[in-house]
C-alpha cells in the first residue's frame, strides 16, 4: 500500500478515536458502537465470502450464539463476564467449524441454503428454548463487562474498547489476506480443483475461513450482549444476516477496509435518516442488486479511456471543428 | 391414534405437499433452463397470495376471476425478472456467485417491497372451497380444500407435462434446456424460450400462493418458508429433476404433517431443516439417482 494512502487511513482512524469527544450525545456514541460491532462481524464475512468465495446467509446465527452463550454463562452460571465472552466466542467458533463440513461437498446455492437453514434453526431455538433464553420475551439483566478489574459501563468506554478491537481485527485480516492463507483462499474461490492440484488443503482452508468468520461474529455478538444488557430474538432475524452480507458486498467483498466502512456507514445511515428506518433493507437490497448488475468495472475503464482521450487531444473542444 | 385420524392426516399432508411441490417444480424448471437458482421463488409465492388477498377481500372479486388474473400478473413478473436480471448476467458472462448474489438481493427486495405495499399484519382470505368437512369413508372427514388443492395442482402439472411433451413450443423449450447453442442453430429463439420458462415457473409458484391462502395465514414470513421448503423438496427428489421435485414436495408435506402431530408443532420447521441438512450432507443427489430425469 502506498504511504500516502496509509497516512490517510491512519488519520481517519485517529479522527474516529477522538470522535466521542465531539459527538453531541451518548446516543450517537451508542450507534457508533453498534456500527463497530457490525463491522467486526463484516470482517469475518470478508474473509469467508470475499476471500474464500463461500456465501454465508445465516451469519447472524454466530452473532446470536456468541451473544446468548455469553449472556447465559454470566447470568445463569454466574461466570465473570470476561470469561463468559470467551465462552461465547469459543462456542461460535466451534459451530463455525461444524458449518464448514457441508462446505466440503456443497457450493453455490446449496451451501447458501445450508447456512440459511442453520440461521433459522438457531433463531427458532432461541425462541423455543424458553428455560435457557427466556424465549420471545428477551433476555435481560446481562451484567456489563469487567476487563482487568475495570468495569466497562459507559458508552464512551465501550467505544474505545470496540475501536481498538476493530483496529486490531483490521490489521489481522489485512495480514491474513497477504499471507499464505489469504492467497490459498483466493485460489479456492477462483477454482477449487486447481487449488487442490496446487497442493492446497482445501478442507482445512475452508474450515479455517468459517472459524475466522464465526470468531469475528461471535466476538461481536458476545460484546453486544454485555453492551446492550438486553437480547431479543427479534433483533437476530434473517434480515440481519442479509444486511451483514450486503455490507460486505457494498464494501467491495474483498476489501477489509471497504467492508468496515460499509459496516459502520450502513449501520449509521438508517439511524440518521429516520424515514428510512422501516425500509432500509429494501434500499440495501436494491443497492446490492445494482452493484452486481451494473458493469461498474467496464464503466470505470471506459471513463478512464475517455479522460485519457480528452487529455491527448490537448483540451480541444469538440465543437472547435465547426468554426473551420 | 386410530386409522381414521391417520388417513385424515395423510390426505392433509399430501395436499400441503402439493403446495410445496409447485414452487419446487418452478425452481427445477429454471435451474434446467437458465442454470441459475431462483432464490426469489418463495417471494413469488408470497406476492401471489397477497395479490389474491387484494382481489378477493379488497375488490370483492370472485375466486374464479381472481385466480387467472393473479397467474397472468405473476407470469409477466417472471418474464420481467428474466429480461432484467438473467439477461444482464448472461450478457456479462457473470460468475455463478454473482448470479446467486443478485437473486438473493432480488428476493430480499421483493419481500420488503411487499411489506411496503401490504404491511406486516397477517392477512386471511375466506376459504373459497367451503369449510364443511366431507365424510369420504366412514369416520374419515376430509376438508374440501385439501381435495381441491390436490386436484388443481395435479391439473397444472398435467398441463405442463402436455405442454413440454407434445407441443412444438414445449419441444423448443426442452431443446433450449438441453443445448442452447444447438437449439439456436436449429432456429429456436432461445432468449424467448428462457423468458417463457421463467414466466411459466413463476406462474406455477403463483398457483401455490393463490391456493395456500385457503390453508395458511398470508404473511411476509411465508416467503422464507415456501422458499426453503421448495428447495428442500428439490433436494429430496434430486436437484433439477422435475418429477423428483414433485415427489419430494409431496413427501415433505406428509412428513411434516405427521411430525407435527406426533412430535410437536413447535418443532415443525426444525424437522424440515434437519431433513434438508441430512439430505445435503449424506444424499446430495436425492432419493432417486438421476435415472428418472432422462424420462421426463
Amino acid at each position: 500500500m502506498r504511504p500516502e494512502r496509509l497516512k490517510a487511513i491512519a488519520i481517519v482512524f485517529g479522527l474516529l478515536a477522538a470522535a466521542p469527544l465531539f459527538l453531541p450525545n451518548r446516543y450517537y456514541v451508542y450507534i457508533f458502537n453498534r456500527g463497530f460491532a457490525n463491522a467486526l462481524a463484516v470482517i469475518g464475512l470478508v474473509i469467508l465470502f470475499g476471500m474464500g468465495g463461500q456465501i454465508s446467509l445465516g451469519h447472524i446465527a454466530f452473532f446470536t450464539l456468541g451473544a446468548y452463550t455469553s449472556a447465559i454463562f454470566s447470568v445463569r452460571l454466574g461466570w465473570p463476564s470476561a470469561a463468559a465472552v470467551l465462552a461465547g466466542v469459543a462456542l461460535a467458533s466451534i459451530w463455525g467449524a461444524f458449518l464448514s463440513v457441508p462446505a466440503f461437498k456443497l457450493s453455490g446455492p446449496f451451501l447458501s441454503i445450508c447456512t440459511v437453514a442453520f440461521g433459522e434453526v438457531v433463531r427458532l431455538l432461541t425462541i423455543n428454548l424458553v428455560s435457557l433464553t427466556n424465549g420471545p420475551y428477551g433476555f435481560y439483566g446481562i451484567p456489563s463487562l469487567i476487563l482487568f478489574g475495570r468495569r466497562i459501563g459507559s458508552e464512551k468506554a465501550w467505544y474505545f474498547l470496540l475501536w481498538s478491537l476493530l483496529v486490531f481485527a483490521i490489521l489481522a485480516a489485512a495480514r491474513l489476506k497477504r499471507s499464505y492463507i489469504g492467497r490459498a483462499l483466493a485460489a479456492i474461490r477462483e477454482d477449487e480443483t486447481a487449488a487442490e492440484v496446487m497442493g492446497i488443503n482445501v478442507r482445512a482452508m475452508k474450515t479455517l475461513a468459517f472459524v475466522c468468520a464465526a470468531f469475528c461474529a461471535g466476538l461481536a455478538g458476545a460484546l453486544y450482549a454485555h453492551m446492550s444488557g438486553f437480547l431479543s430474538p427479534e433483533s437476530f432475524t434473517g434480515e440481519q444476516s442479509f444486511s451483514l452480507f450486503s455490507m460486505t458486498v457494498v464494501g467491495g467483498q474483498e476489501s477489509v477496509l471497504g467492508g468496515v466502512a460499509a459496516g459502520v456507514a450502513l449501520t449509521l445511515l438508517p439511524e440518521l435518516m429516520r424515514f428510512l428506518q422501516e425500509y432500509y433493507i429494501m434500499i440495501f437490497s436494491l443497492i446490492v442488486l445494482l452493484i452486481v448488475l451494473l458493469p461498474l468495472e467496464s464503466m470505470m475503464e471506459r471513463a478512464k479511456m475517455w479522460m485519457a482521450g480528452l487529455a491527448r487531444e490537448g483540451g480541444k473542444v469538440p465543437w472547435g471543428r465547426c468554426s473551420k | 391414534m386410530n386409522l381414521a385420524t391417520f388417513i385424515q392426516l395423510l390426505v392433509g399432508g399430501i395436499s400441503i405437499g402439493a403446495l410445496y411441490a409447485l414452487p419446487a417444480l418452478g425452481i427445477s424448471l429454471i435451474w434446467n433452463a437458465a442454470g441459475v437458482f431462483n432464490f426469489a421463488n418463495g417471494e413469488f409465492v408470497m406476492i401471489s397470495s397477497y395479490l389474491m388477498y387484494s382481489m378477493l377481500v379488497g375488490r370483492k372479486m370472485p375466486f374464479l376471476a381472481a385466480l387467472p388474473i393473479t397467474l397472468c400478473i405473476m407470469f409477466f413478473l417472471g418474464v420481467a425478472t428474466e429480461k432484467t436480471i438473467v439477461y444482464t448476467l448472461r450478457r456479462q458472462n457473470a460468475s455463478p456467485v454473482k448470479a446467486l448474489v443478485s437473486f438473493i438481493a432480488l428476493s430480499i427486495f421483493l419481500r420488503n417491497a411487499a411489506r411496503f405495499v401490504w404491511g406486516t399484519a397477517p392477512r386471511t382470505i375466506p376459504n373459497p372451497f367451503g369449510a364443511k368437512p366431507i365424510e369420504m369413508l366412514p369416520e374419515v372427514f376430509i376438508m374440501p380444500h385439501a381435495l381441491w388443492i390436490l386436484g388443481i395442482s395435479l391439473l397444472m402439472m398435467a398441463g405442463l407435462l402436455v405442454l413440454f411433451r407434445w407441443t412444438k413450443i414445449g419441444v423448443a423449450m426442452r431443446a433450449t434446456t438441453q443445448n442452447r447453442t444447438v437449439a439456436a442453430l436449429m432456429g429456436v429463439n432461445t432468449n424467448r424460450m428462457v423468458s417463457l420458462v421463467f414466466g411459466l415457473s413463476s406462474m406455477v409458484a403463483a398457483l401455490a400462493g393463490a391456493l395456500s391462502g385457503a390453508v395458511f395465514f398470508i404473511t411476509l414470513e411465508m416467503s422464507v418458508m415456501f422458499g426453503l421448503k421448495a428447495f428442500t423438496s428439490n433436494i429430496i427428489g434430486g436437484f433439477g429433476n422435475p418429477l423428483g421435485a414433485i415427489v419430494g414436495g409431496l413427501l415433505l408435506g406428509v412428513v411434516e404433517t405427521l411430525g407435527a402431530s406426533f412430535v410437536s408443532s413447535h418443532y415443525k420447521d426444525v424437522i424440515t431443516f434437519s431433513l434438508l441438512l441430512f439430505f445435503l450432507l449424506f444424499r446430495p443427489k436425492g432419493l432417486f439417482k438421476l435415472e428418472i430425469a432422462e424420462k421426463l
